[in-house]
This record gives C-alpha cells, structure tokens and sequence, in this order.
C-alpha cells in the first residue's frame, strides 16, 4: 500500500511545512496575485464611488445618467461579441493535425516523468471508473506515477481508493499513490493541488478530475507539446467534452458550449498570443513553470484561470492539444446552477485579482492581452449579469412601449444596441448550429437553436455568483458527479470525437 | 513503493526528432486534396485593385445618372429616403426603414447616410453601396475562378464581361437591390463550390449567411434557399441531410422570421409586401408586356429577356463542355461533384421562372433589372464550363463572344423604350448619346425627373430660414426628402409625432410639399391642413416654383405659413385647394 501518512514527528512539521505552503505560500510571495484578501481597499472605494455616481445620478439626471449606462453595457456586449465572432471566424475552420498518432511514435526512454494529479472529494461511487481510464493511458509505467488527492476525513473515498487498489484488478499498485491532504481550511481543490504537487516527483505535471475519461495517448501528446513548444511553454490544454450529451437538453447545451470553447476559442486566443483561462482539468504542465508561479490559488475557486492568467503575466504562454478527455455534462438543472456559479464566481475573483492594479496588469500581459482578458475573464459573467435587465427592458418596450425606454435608446445608443441583439445573438446563436455541424451530430443541431434557453440558466448562476462573491467568495460548491454512467457510450463517443489518422 | 523521479529527457526527443524529420513522420496529417486540379490556381490580390478602381467607377457612374443624367428610380430614392429618415433626421429611429421591402439595401445606406449627409452629398449614400456591392462581387468571381482551376487571364476576361456589362454598371449605381442580390449569389456559389470540394462547416456556414444576405435584401431568394438547401442535403450523407439542409437554411430562416416578427409588432402586418402586392396585382400593366397573359406568352417574354440579358448560358449548358457535366449528372456517368451544375441551372432558371409566374399573376411588371442575376450566372457557368483546361480554345472562345454579346444586347435593352421603360431607364442611355426623347418612349409619366426634383429642392432650400419645419409625404416627394441641404427642418410621416401633430389647430409646420391627386399617408392630411383653418394671423400661401409638370406623376405644390392678409376675401382665396391632378396612377 503506498499511503502518505505522518507516522513521525518530522514527518508531521514537514507535513505541516507543505500544508502551509499550499495553503498560503501564493499569498506570502505574491499577495498581490492572491484571492485571499478579496477586493482590496482601493478597490472598495472605487465600487462604492462608482456606485454613488451612478445613484446620484439617477437622482438627479437619471435620462442622462441612464444613457451612459445603458451606452456602457452597449459598447461591453459589441466588443465581447465582436471578439468571439472574430475567434470563431478564425477557427471555425481550423482543423488541427491530431498529434496522438506522432506522439503514439515517441519512443518510451524520450519521455519525461508524467505525474497525474487526481483530486477527488466525497466521491467515492466513481473511483472505479476513474482508475479504469487512468490504467488505458498508454505511457511507459516506470515513467508514470498517479496521485490520487484526497482530502484526509475523507473516509469514505480513501476506503474505497484503498480497496480497489488491494484489488489492484488494473494492475495500477505499480505507479498508483494516495496522498491524504491534511483537513485544513480553505477546503478547495486547488490546496489539494498545491499540497499534492510538492510530493509529485515528474516534470510533467498532469490534472484529471474524479470523473474524467482521457484519451489513452494524451500524456504523450503533451509531453510532445510541451517538448517542441520551446521553454516559454507553460501548460498545454487538451480539449475537454462529454461523453453524455444525449441524456437531456442540458447535457446538449453544455456539450455545445464546451466544444464551441474548446475547438473555437481557445485556440483562436492561443493563435492572438492572448492569455488563456485555462479548464480546470487536463492541464500538462512543466513542473518548473507551475513552480515558478507559485502553484494554484487556493482562495481562488476558478484556480485554473487564474493560473493561466498568472502564466501570461509571468512571460510563460499556454498551447492547446488536440486531444480529448471525455467528461459527464452536467445534467440536473440546479447541479449546473451551482457548479456554473462557482465557475462565474472565480472569473469574477480572478478578475478583481488581476485589476487591483490595472497599470502593472497592462505592463504585465500587453494591452491587447489586458483587453481580453477584461473581455473574456470579466465580460462572461458580466454579460450573464446584464442580459435579465436588457431582456426586461425587451419585454417592456414590446409590450408597453414606456417612454422612459425610448428615452434610454437614442439613436446613437439604439442601433448599436439593436445590432448586438439581433445580428450578434443570431450568429452566436449561428456558431452554436455549425459548431453542432462540426461535431457531426444531428440532435446537437437541434439543439443549437434553443440555446438561448442556456443564457437563461446562465443567468440565474451568474447572479448567484455575484451574491456570493459578496457573502462567501472562498466557498467551494461541489459539484456532484456520477449522474451518469454509461461507461459503453463512454468508449463509443472517445471514438467518434477523437479522430486518429 | 519508491520512485525514482527522472528528468523530463529532452536531449532524448530531440535526437529522435531530428533522426525522424528526415522520414516526414512529423508532417501534419494530409489535409483533403481538393477534388480539382490546383496546379493553375492563381492569386487574386491583385483583384482587389481591379475592385477599388471598379468601385470608384461604379460611383462615378451613378453620381453621373444622378446629376448629369436626371435620372433615379424611384425606389431607390425612397430607400435613400428611409435612410436618411433613420440616420439623420428630425426623428430619427429605425422603423423608418420602412416594411414594404426586405430591409438590407436600405441599411446598407444608414451607415453611408450618417456621414454624406452630414457633409451635404447624401446622394452619394444612395449609390455608393450598391456601387460597393458589385465591386465586392469581382474579387468573389475571381476567387470562383481561381477554385475551378480556371487560368488567370482567362478569369480575368471573364470578370471583365461580368463588371463591364452595361447592366452591371448600371445596377451598381443605381442604388437599387439587384447589386446586393447579386453580390450574395455570388457568395452563395463561391461558398457551395467551396463546400462540394472540401465539406468544410466554415464554407456551409459561409453559404447560410449569404443566402441570408440575399433573403434580406429580396424575396426572390427563398426558392434560391430552398435550392441549396436541396442540394446539399443530397450531396450529404444519409441522416445528415436535414441536419446539414436545416444549416443552410438557418440563418435565411432566422432573418425572414425576424423581419416579419418585427414588421407585425411594428405595422400589425407580417407580410406587408405581399399584401401589397396583391393591391397592386390587377392594375399592373405596361405596352412591353404581353396583352394576354397566358403561360406560352409570359414564358416567352421571360425567355427572350434571359436570352437578351446571358445569350451564351445555352451554349454554356448545351454545348460547351457543361451540359455534360449536367447531364452526365443526370444519367448518372460521372457521379455527384457535378451537382455544380445543376445548382447553377436550377438557380438560373427560377429567376425567370418566377417572374413569369409573377407576370400571370399581374403582380410583377416584369422589369429587366430583375434578370441581371442571369449575366453573373453566366459568367461561373462559363468558369465551369472552362474547368481545369490551360488554353481557352473554342469552346472559350465562343463564351467570350456570348459574354460580348450579352454586353451589346444588355445595352440595347437598357435603351430599348419598347422593354425597359417600367422604371424609365432610356433616359440613361438618352443622356449619354445625347439623344432626345422619342414617341416611342411608352411610358415617361412613370419616370421620376430628377432635374425637376432637384431645382425644386434647392428653390425649397434657398426659401428656409432657421426655425422653419416642412412638412411632406416621403411616400410622394421623397426626392425632396432626400436632396434637402436642411433634413433636421423636415417633418414627414416616418416622423413619430407627424401624423398627431397634424390633428393639432396649430401643428408648427411652416413650409408644405403637397403632390394633390397622389398617394401617401401623409399627403393627403396635409392637403386638408391646407385647406382648413390656419392658426390665428396666418395663412398658407402657395408658392410658384420653377416646374417641368410633365415629368411628374402629379406636380408638387409648395405652400407657405405665412401672416395672414388683412381682408378676409384674400383669406378665403388663399385657403382654397388646389383641384387634385389625374394621373391615372
């Protein structure tokens, strides 16, 4: 058995030691680039000056006042749809070599040590099938090590970890570890990763979650990218989709969004050099570069693209793969909201993180990179956050036609305006039915076009993010996984997305 | 269990890369090799300064008809009007647009329009995108040629045809909808030819939106739509056909459902064109259209004016290398890729064809311009016919005589009173021969004289003080509309408050443009403003201004607020309206 227990006195100051610096080594170093403090100060002020301005305006000139507001989140909705659609243009055709078949070639003594990290929580009803996909990845064993990262009164997961391992029916006991993350606040993922990472001994350092199902030849097709992608070369990012979609009209959605992500924007951002908000799961790392940066945020509940942010500013940059692990969609309506709050919650986190100095931001990831990542890491959940008022103020105008509406919408105002609503949402709405088209499948088109009905979802988890920004900003919403479990579909669908020569 | 951690071996990697290179095991998986030979593909940058210099032409041209040749459709002034309503008006806002056709020509002028007008040449709006529209459509051609292995100076000679053709030139400058019409049919087959070669989602993608493009900017486009979509369901594999048909089709769909929602909650009608041109159907007449309208007689004309417009597309289905990629379609020999052209002869003939039906259903006055699709139709059947072959030889040849004498017969056609006199196009061609208007010319009390409009404009303006506010029906006198240097001093009824400020005893308008015995929402309300009772201590006085009547549908009236005469004789007498003119429109 091969557990991480502190049986010793030094044993247990050195477990401490690390537990300690996943905890707060970011926050000592960098405090600055950590999520711990939430807003700062200046930042506070700034709100509630921003926020005075705009109630004493509306007290005072609220025609006025109204207008720039509504201009404002007009020009916000054109550059962010504006932005999308150009990366959509440039990728939607874009149909990179696979570069598992190459890497299938590299021979075993040319690839670095590959350690996989695997944070699971209170999930022990999906480990079976966690380790069954981490014994198909094809990578010499004597160069692999699999750290299972559990949290340690986590009982019920190290049990069943320990008794399919006594098994060992995947002959994984050669390579496989559990490493037990001593119970300590803040309970997040990303201190589990960060105290895991200390005592994984690869240079290509690896994350999966719990649930996913990777390609079997994607660790060598990292380790290939990382290896020709030059020094600067921090991460690459395999696509990530699901192997679900057909369970309900949820799980379409998502799979759209995810592809869409995936196949579109990430490699349109990696193409502009702009910084990537990384997925949270099949990350390859450099050992040395998630080192340099000082590890996960712990504080930060979207520690993956605050990661990916921190790379650029850093100097280091990202690269996606064209290779797929196989995820479950979330398919319960209020498991999403949750899950998709978190996600709003820590973009919104790793937004205010990265504008407490918007000079020193700019100097650190170029103007161009700064206005993306307002654009991407910023506008996702304000956007969410902004629809439900401009639906209201649709619905009003169409059915009471107030004056006050058209008191807001000048001619200035009004057209851009309606230009983001009727061309904009359609070609997004457009992206989503070739994105469907791409992915060659007839009830994802279908889909396609009640994706508007997702906006709505997104919303609702938008606007409970932003409460709990205020009330609970370092709380994890679990999300919980195993909702499905069609293990068949699993395997047939890796063979129709990941297309090998 | 203890690992020993290794290195992450690079130097390993790298001496097995570079021993690998060699043997191309790193090259990128082969994209598709394009089904057609590529050895000729040429580039077509250099087709984008053949575009700009064609743009600037264009624009000339129709700045030209404008003011050298008095000459303007009425249509397209009206459109201009509309965009000036939304961009730079009194009131302005988008419902201006107006719902009668299908939106895009006519916003295509706003953006053009908020800057011409404001530097005071709103003309310019009018024809500029209609002139950038058929420049864009030169370097698409190229690029259809370029992907059907078509040698470069032979694409060049046919793009040449195509953007000097009489009509050509003379749809780009007329701030009408054929060069938008056109520029997306052209799209559309660039993306489907792109599509049948490579079955990229970008290219069916590309082609949804320009069949978009066409479905807002005519209706006509919706049998095109229903063609494509046809004809990529067929070259899709089975249980992809909807998927891939519903593809195409989304974005036309989208834009039509969007249109007629709006034109419902804005007008409460959805389909205010059709029920439009079902007012109109019984009174569409004119000497160039046949008395009887039997299938034989409007198929005949349909079919002459296609002949005279695209002479050569016969030789090119028949005869030229084409009509066996079409046939041999058809009997199965040479398999699918050849669906090209039947997507072609499917496309070109449904442009006839529904204007014939359209002629049966006296809904359609069977105008040239709606045949000019035929001439770029033309052109990719002759770069299908000439696929792949290095020299033109004959058959190459013999389509450049065609493509010439469709240019003469384009020409003769413009010129010819006996066809084209539906929207009074001889003028055009009277102006730059310098010749006189003749008996035969059979209908010119249709055609708007633009001269007249313009002198009566600038007399308007030259009368304006600051404060002033005219008052008119754009729907009547949209040239005055359009050409005013004073646009935020006119009051018409795209305006929202205009027709319940007119039920007030003193509505604020100092300045009237009436045409009496005409149409119009608008027109017929200020006529009684005229005629009722003035606000205290004015009167409305009608002004002489400088007129040819005969150009007009009705002739315009000016009338003026001005204080009111002290004896109540005079008062009576300037009250009194004018009697409404005939026109028999």
């Amino acid at each position: 058995m091969n557990t991480e227990n502190a049986t010793s006195s030094s044993e247990f100051f050195a477990e401490r030691e690390r537990l300690w610096r996943a905890t707060y080594g970011l926050r000592m170093v960098a405090p600055h680039l950590s999520a711990h403090n939430g807003m700062t100060l200046r930042q506070r002020k700034a709100v509630i000056c921003a926020a005075a301005v705009v109630i004493l305006g509306l007290a005072l000139a609220p025609r006025v006042t109204g207008i720039i507001c509504i201009s404002a989140a007009t020009a916000v909705y054109t550059a962010v749809i504006a932005v999308r659609l150009l990366l959509i243009v440039n990728s939607i055709g874009h149909d990179p070599a696979p570069v598992e078949a190459t890497a299938f070639l590299i021979p075993d003594d040319a690839l670095p040590f590959a350690s996989v990290l695997v944070p699971a929580y209170k999930e022990p009803e999906i480990l079976r099938e966690l380790l069954g996909a981490l014994s198909e990845l094809d990578y010499p064993a004597d160069r692999l090590e699999l750290l299972l990262v559990l949290e340690g009164d986590d009982d019920e997961t190290i049990a069943t970890a320990r008794e399919i391992l006594a098994d060992d029916t995947q002959g994984l006991s050669r390579c496989l570890r559990i490493i037990e993350v001593p119970p300590a606040e803040p309970r997040t993922k990303p201190k589990a990763l960060n105290y895991a990472v200390q005592l994984a001994q690869g240079d290509l350092i690896t994350i999966y979650d719990a649930e996913d199902r990777p390609h079997p030849l994607q660790l060598r097709a990292a380790a290939y990218a990382l290896a020709t992608g030059g020094p600067d070369l921090a991460c690459v990012q395999a696509q990530l989709n699901y192997f679900n979609p057909e369970q309900n009209l949820l799980t379409k959605w998502f799979t759209l969004e995810y592809t869409m992500w995936f196949t579109q924007f990430l490699p349109g951002l990696v193409k502009l050099g702009a910084p990537i908000p990384l997925g949270g799961t099949s990350n390859h790392f450099r050992r040395e570069a998630i080192m340099a940066v000082g590890g996960w945020d712990p504080f930060n509940v979207t520690e993956d693209a605050d990661l990916g942010l921190r790379f650029h500013r850093m100097g280091y940059h990202i690269g996606v793969i064209e290779s797929v692990t196989l995820e479950e969609a979330n398919s319960d309506a209020i498991n999403w909201i949750k899950q998709r709050s978190r996600w709003y919650k820590g973009y919104l986190q790793t937004w205010l993180v990265n504008l407490r100095h918007p000079i020193r931001t700019t100097r650190a990831l170029g103007l161009r990179g700064f206005v993306l990542m307002n654009l991407f890491v910023g506008g996702t959940p304000l956007l969410a956050l902004l629809n439900p008022i401009f639906w209201f103020l649709c619905l009003l105008w169409f059915t009471l036609q107030p004056q006050f509406v058209r008191d807001l919408f000048p001619a200035g105002v009004l057209y851009p305006a309606m230009a983001c609503w009727v061309v904009g949402n359609f070609l997004y709405v457009y992206a989503f039915v070739l994105t469907a088209a791409k992915r060659d499948d007839v009830r994802l088109t279908k889909a396609a076009f009640a994706i508007p009905g997702y906006y709505v979802l997104m919303s609702f988890a938008a606007y409970k993010a932003f409460v709990q920004l205020i009330f609970a900003p370092t709380y994890w919403e679990k999300t919980q996984h195993g909702l499905d479990s069609a293990t068949k579909a699993v395997i047939d669908l890796r063979d129709q997305v990941v297309t090998t020569p | 269990m203890t690992i020993e951690a290794k290195p992450f071996n690079e130097q390993a990697l790298q001496a097995w890369l570079d021993a690998t290179e060699d043997e191309g095991r790193f090259e990128s998986a082969p994209e598709q090799k394009s089904a057609r030979p590529t050895e000729r593909a040429f580039s077509t940058s250099w087709i984008w300064v053949v575009a700009t210099v064609a743009f600037f032409f264009y624009l000339g041209v129709g700045l030209w008809m404008i003011y050298g040749a008095d000459f303007a459709i009425g249509d397209a002034i009206a459109r201009a009007s509309s965009a000036r309503a939304i961009a730079h008006s009194r009131d302005q806002h988008v419902m201006a647009v107006g719902f009668y056709w299908m939106p895009l020509p006519a916003f295509a002028e706003v953006p053009f329009m908020a800057v011409f007008s404001r530097l005071g040449v709103p003309a310019l709006a009018m024809v500029a995108p209609t002139a950038l529209a058929t420049a864009m459509t030169i370097p698409i051609l190229a690029r259809i040629g370029r992907d059907l292995a078509v040698r470069k100076w032979i694409a060049a000679t046919f793009v040449t045809l195509f953007a000097l053709n009489p009509y050509t030139i003379f749809c780009a400058g007329n701030g009408m909808s054929e060069a938008w019409l056109v520029l997306a049919l052209a799209g559309c087959f660039a993306a489907y030819l792109r599509w049948t070669d490579k079955r990229r989602i970008r290219d069916l993608g590309r082609l949804g939106l320009w069949l978009a493009v066409g479905q807002m900017t005519r209706h006509e486009m919706l049998t095109v739509v229903v063609v494509f979509c046809v004809l990529v369901a067929i070259e899709s594999a089975k249980g992809r056909r909807v998927a891939t048909a519903l593809t195409v089709a989304a974005p036309s769909i989208f834009g039509l459902f969007a249109w007629t929602i709006v034109s419902f909650v804005i007008t409460r009608h959805g389909f205010w064109k059709a029920i439009l041109d079902g007012d109109v159907a019984d009174r569409v007449t004119g000497p160039w259209l046949p008395d009887e309208r039997t299938v034989a007689t409007v198929a005949t004309y349909s079919a002459t004016l296609s002949l005279r417009f695209a002479p050569g597309i016969v030789l090119a289905v028949l005869f030229a290398g084409f009509g066996r990629e079409l046939f041999g379609h058809i009997l199965d020999v040479d398999g699918r890729p050849h669906l090209r052209a039947v997507a072609i002869v499917a496309i070109g003939g449904l442009f006839p064809a529904q204007i014939a039906f359209l002629l049966l259903q006296r809904a359609s006055y069977g105008d040239p311009r709606y045949y000019m699709p035929l001439i770029l139709l033309f052109t990719i059947a002759s770069f299908i016919a000439l696929n792949g072959r290095p020299r033109i030889g004959g058959r190459g040849a013999a389509l450049v005589v065609c493509g010439l004498a469709g240019c003469v017969s384009s020409f003769v056609v413009i010129g010819d009173p006996g066809i084209s006199a539906v929207t009074g196009e001889p003028a055009v061609i009277r102006a730059l021969l310098g010749t006189e208007q003749s008996a035969a010319d059979s209908n010119p009390a249709r055609s708007v004289n633009l001269g007249d409009w313009r002198a009566f404009t600038a007399d308007l303006d030259r009368r304006l003080r600051p404060g002033d506010v005219i008052v008119l029906d754009t729907s009547v006198a949209a040239a005055v509309h359009l050409f005013s240097r004073h646009p935020m001093q006119i009051a018409t009824e795209l305006d929202s408050d205009s027709a319940q400020q007119l039920q007030l005893p003193n509505p604020g308008y100092t300045w009237a443009v009436v045409v009496p015995g005409n149409y119009g929402s608008l027109n017929p309300t200020v006529q009684a403003l005229l005629r009722g009772t003035p606000p205290r201590g004015k009167r409305w006085e009608k002004v002489d201004v400088p007129l040819t009547p005969a150009g007009f549908r009705g002739s315009p009236e000016l009338w003026h607020l001005v204080d009111a005469p002290t004896s109540p004789a005079l008062l009576t007498a300037a009250a009194q309206p004018t009697k409404p003119q005939e026109t028999g429109q």
